[in-house]
């Protein structure tokens, strides 16, 4: 028996290391998500090695002129403290990784696990669900993150919090349009009728067979969730303890960067997010087109 | 069944969510420490009797089941409450001059956004794989991920700061006397012009890619196959064969679109100081002004769910295939 | 001289996984007022020779060589401009999933007056309506409803509105396309009944694109059977069915079902359908042909007469007498 087990699980291994080695072939000679990727590579050495990179602290402050131009030792200027914009730049990256990532997990979390129960239960349980579903879908994102940010108070984990917890409702639908395909598949029914518990159909039959559209959705999401952060920042909703490029606009905004035209205060935090923001979408095309039949073409 | 079947059973839904999204308002409200007064109330000057007073005032002292049905009454019969900051009733702030400012700068931008966005959708998914299709994707797709606010940033840093043309922000010139209406409207727009670009361009980028898409899967499907081959000619294929299938789902995508259009608006409007419902929001968050910022977003919230009800009627209108 | 005539016609697709071999030196030929079936298992690259003939192809797909003449010109050598008159003009196509081949947002009475109008500029949209009326007569469909819109037809309405819609500009070949692919039994004779008297009426030369031996059966009066991008056998459809020489045509005759025998022998086609990609060497068919020798693997069969008008494709035609049971 074991002997028998455990030539399947290799079997199992064999088939998913092909599927792997198949979709980086397909992912390879996809130029939007190479270039996405590429992108992202550079910010996550950009975040990961921060301290090396950023040549001040983010919090020194003083080092120089409030506001004062580019020069040989700032070389993307100050801020209103005498702050480094480079270094503040630099460490922008892990707010901006952290909150994209851990917001879309919890978004993916709740999606997910609403989209399994009201796809597999269906009937009341899955109006119930739906309607909830669609009143967060329809109501206006950013305000709504607004109005929870400001009743939670300004934290990073707050801000993680609210961006999850208003996008999950796209991930959601996906699910569910997707379990209620799969659950008149055969092997569910064969499992239903070897008495397999719902438990284990949802999470071992059935979740891995959404796991690729979701991770496509999620990579989106993800943009999604680094725009939606940087908004919110932008409106001073941000944790003042970890500066965010949103932030460094707000700040900008606020201290009239604008009025003296610092340039280098203005536009370098919006290419950091403009391009990260891009990564994402890139390599969320790309997974798309790759892992969606529904846009492979004859 | 018939459209009128459907008209009421989505309007039925409507209300549902209508009723589901002033809970939601209520409780969140709720979801914060202390009271909702407390911002307010828990200020040295105010004596212990003033404070009792105003919790009573404001009805906090009753139940929650009795001050959510105080609330819902409330909600639906225009008293939104007195705003703690400009101690006025906040319908007196929300109608007026910030909800025209609003409707004006959505509008525009929507109607430019959506004309743009068709036109430039329709020729990229035309030319699949041209030089057209890939540059309007990729600018699509940059807009797309641009934030909102560093584009105004930008716009204000080159059109106001380096070339001096355009304010700097607000909706009319402060102080300014302006001698008749034509030189009013005329300093209006000039205002305008700047948030409303703003809001264009970015809602531009997602127009164009959603037009691009639906006409991509127009121009796949088997049926114009039959007509390439009857040898339709190019306008009719185009514009009657392809364009009006592409185009009808279109009338929900710009509803549903209204919710990410006002996300785009309130932080439009606090980059431009624009005096409209979005820096009102803002300001409200600022100052905590609860009463304000509940009924502001009732209020969003509201329009949007009827704008989507509206547009689902009208979509099973115009689409003769009649699949509710 | 022949209406159509193909004559060794290669039509490739280049994609990623490789250069499909869709159409790969395919000859036939179809007469005035004929109906000739093209049949074989799907993929074996039928749809592609009819879309080859209309040059309607992808751009992925690239014609190789062959002639296709058409009362004698080659319409590989016509301008698109040319060939604009000619699809539809004289040779029109139903084609397949033909459920959505009508827009579902014009009336079919729009579809119909632009298809009459792509090709007789000169009419009126109201001669053009009055032409769509009597074509709706004339496939069986109550003119009345010709302001109706896709969705309210039938499958099987949507079919003859399809045939209406091919004969809007008096084409003189028809290409269908598996016509019967997802209607019930009682819609599939009812159609074919419907092709077989336009042939009658019209003096319309139709070709059949089928997997379905049947609807040879019923209709056609020659058949052309294909196997992986090639034609294996072309025979009228009483010799095919009497005296097949080939044996894939032997054991498709088999596999399906005879409506007269009581008998049902379901005879499957052992091993996998043909692959287009590298399609084996030698004979195409010797992977899974009972008979296959050495030579088959080798060397290619070409088509050669047996019998009058009776071509076969394989080593041992002349050895090979299948007996049929009927």
């Amino acid at each position: 028996m074991r002997l028998v087990s455990r030539e399947k699980v290799r079997e199992r291994m064999r088939i998913y290391k092909r599927s792997i080695r198949e979709f980086a072939r397909t992912y390879k000679e996809n130029k939007m998500g190479i270039v996405g990727l590429g992108i992202l590579l550079v910010f996550v050495f950009m975040a990961v090695a921060a301290p090396l990179i950023a040549p001040h602290s983010p919090r020194e402050m003083w080092l120089a002129e409030p506001l004062s131009p580019p020069s040989k030792e700032f070389i993307l200027g100050t801020d209103e403290l005498g702050r480094d914009i480079f270094s503040l730049l630099v460490y922008g990256t892990q707010v901006s990784l952290l909150v994209g990532l851990l917001s879309t997990l919890l978004s993916v979390g709740i999606g997910g696990l609403v989209g399994l129960i009201a796809g597999y239960y269906g009937g009341v349980v899955d109006s119930v669900l739906m309607r909830i579903t669609d009143l967060f879908l329809i109501l206006p994102g950013l305000p709504l993150m607004i109005v929870l940010a400001a009743i939670l108070g300004p934290s990073i984990w707050n801000i993680i919090f609210v961006i999850g917890i208003v996008s999950w409702p796209s991930v959601a639908r996906i699910v569910r349009s997707q379990v209620l395909e799969l659950r008149e598949r055969p092997f569910i029914e064969a499992s239903k009728v070897a008495n397999a518990s719902d438990l284990r159909i949802l999470f071992y039959h059935i979740a891995p067979n959404v796991a690729p559209l979701v991770f496509a959705t999620a990579v989106l999401g993800i943009a999604g969730a680094i725009l939606s952060e940087a908004g919110l920042s932008f409106l001073g909703l941000g944790d003042p303890s970890h500066i965010s490029w949103g932030m460094m606009l707000h700040y900008a905004h606020e201290f009239g960067a604008l009025e003296i035209g610092a340039w280098w205060y203005l536009v370098p935090p919006g290419i950091c997010i403009m391009l990260l923001v891009l990564s994402f979408v890139f390599i969320g095309y790309a997974l798309d087109e790759i892992l969606n039949p529904r846009l492979r073409r004859r | 069944m018939g459209l009128r079947e459907y008209a009421i059973r989505r309007a039925i839904e409507c209300v549902v969510l209508l009723i589901l999204a002033t809970t939601l308002n209520f409780f969140i409200f709720r979801l914060m420490p202390g009271n909702p007064l407390a911002m307010y109330i828990e200020n040295p000057m105010f004596k212990a009797e003033t404070k009792q007073l105003l919790i009573k005032r404001f009805g906090l002292d009753r139940p929650l089941w009795e001050q959510f049905l105080i609330y819902f009454k409330n909600m639906f019969t225009g008293y939104y409450g007195i705003s703690f900051r400009y101690l006025k009733p906040v319908s007196e702030l929300i109608f007026g001059p910030r909800l025209f400012n609003t409707v004006v700068l959505m509008m525009s931008s929507t109607l430019l956004a959506v004309l743009l966005g068709v036109i430039f959708g329709v020729v990229s998914a035309w030319r699949r794989g041209t030089k057209v299709d890939v540059s309007s994707l990729v600018v699509g797709l940059v807009l797309y991920s641009m934030p909102v606010f560093w584009l105004g940033l930008l716009i204000l840093l080159v059109f106001a700061y380096y070339f001096g043309i355009l304010p700097f922000g607000g909706t009319i010139t402060r102080g300014l006397h302006h001698q008749n209406l034509l030189h009013y409207i005329a300093d209006y727009l000039w205002h305008l012009l700047a948030p409303m670009t703003t809001l264009t361009l970015i809602n531009f980028g997602s127009y164009l890619l959603i037009v691009r898409n639906t006409m991509l899967d127009v121009l796949t499907q088997d049926y114009m196959l039959t007509a390439v081959a009857i040898g339709v000619d190019k306008r009719t294929l185009l514009f009657s064969y392809a364009m009006r299938n592409a185009m009808l789902p279109l009338v929900t995508i710009v509803a549903i679109n209204l919710a990410f259009v006002m996300s785009g608006a309130v932080i439009t409007e606090t980059v431009f100081s624009w005096y409209g419902m979005g820096r009102l929001i803002y300001s409200s968050v600022m100052e905590r002004d609860y009463p304000v910022l509940e009924a502001t977003f009732w209020f969003i919230a509201v329009m949007v769910i009827i704008a989507n009800f509206i547009a689902d009627i009208v979509y099973a209108y115009l689409d003769p295939r009649i699949r509710y | 001289m022949h209406l159509l005539e193909v004559d060794s016609l290669k039509t490739y697709y280049y994609t990623r996984k490789g250069i499909v071999k869709a159409v790969d030196g395919v000859n036939l030929h179809i007469d005035k007022r004929e109906i000739v079936g093209v049949a074989g298992e799907s993929g074996c690259g039928k749809t592609t020779l009819a879309m080859t003939i209309m040059r309607l192809l992808p751009p992925e797909a690239r014609i190789l060589s062959g002639k296709i003449l058409f009362h004698g010109e080659d319409l590989l050598s016509k301008t698109e401009e040319e060939m604009r008159e000619i699809r539809w003009g004289k040779i029109s196509m139903i084609f397949q999933h033909s459920m959505n081949a009508l827009n579902p947002v014009l009336t079919i009475e729009r579809q119909m007056i632009d298809a009459i109008r792509a090709h007789d500029r000169k009419l009126t949209k109201a001669e053009a309506a009055v032409k769509a009326r009597e074509l709706f007569k004339m496939v069986g469909l109550d003119p009345d409803r010709i302001k109706g819109y896709q969705h309210e037809f039938s499958g099987g309405m949507r079919q003859r509105v399809m045939i209406a819609m091919a004969l809007a500009a008096d084409p003189e070949l028809l290409i269908a396309d598996e016509p019967t692919t997802g209607l019930d039994v009682i819609t599939q004779s009812q159609i074919l009944e419907l092709l077989r008297r336009l042939k009658d009426e019209l003096g319309l030369s139709i070709m059949i694109i089928t997997h379905d031996l049947a609807v040879i059966a019923e209709v056609c009066d020659r058949v052309s059977i294909m196997y992986a991008g090639k034609v294996v056998e072309i025979a009228d459809v009483v010799t095919l069915y009497k005296r097949p020489k080939h044996p894939y045509t032997y054991l498709l005759i088999n596999a399906f079902p005879s409506i007269k025998s009581r008998r049902r022998r379901l005879e499957e086609i052992k091993g996998e359908p043909p692959r287009l990609v590298n399609p084996p060497p030698g004979c195409r068919f010797h992977p899974r042909c009972p008979y296959a020798t050495e030579e088959c693997r080798a060397k290619e069969p070409s088509l050669v007469e047996v019998e009058p008008g009776h071509y076969v494709a394989c080593h041992y035609a002349h050895k090979l007498n299948f007996i049929m049971e009927r």
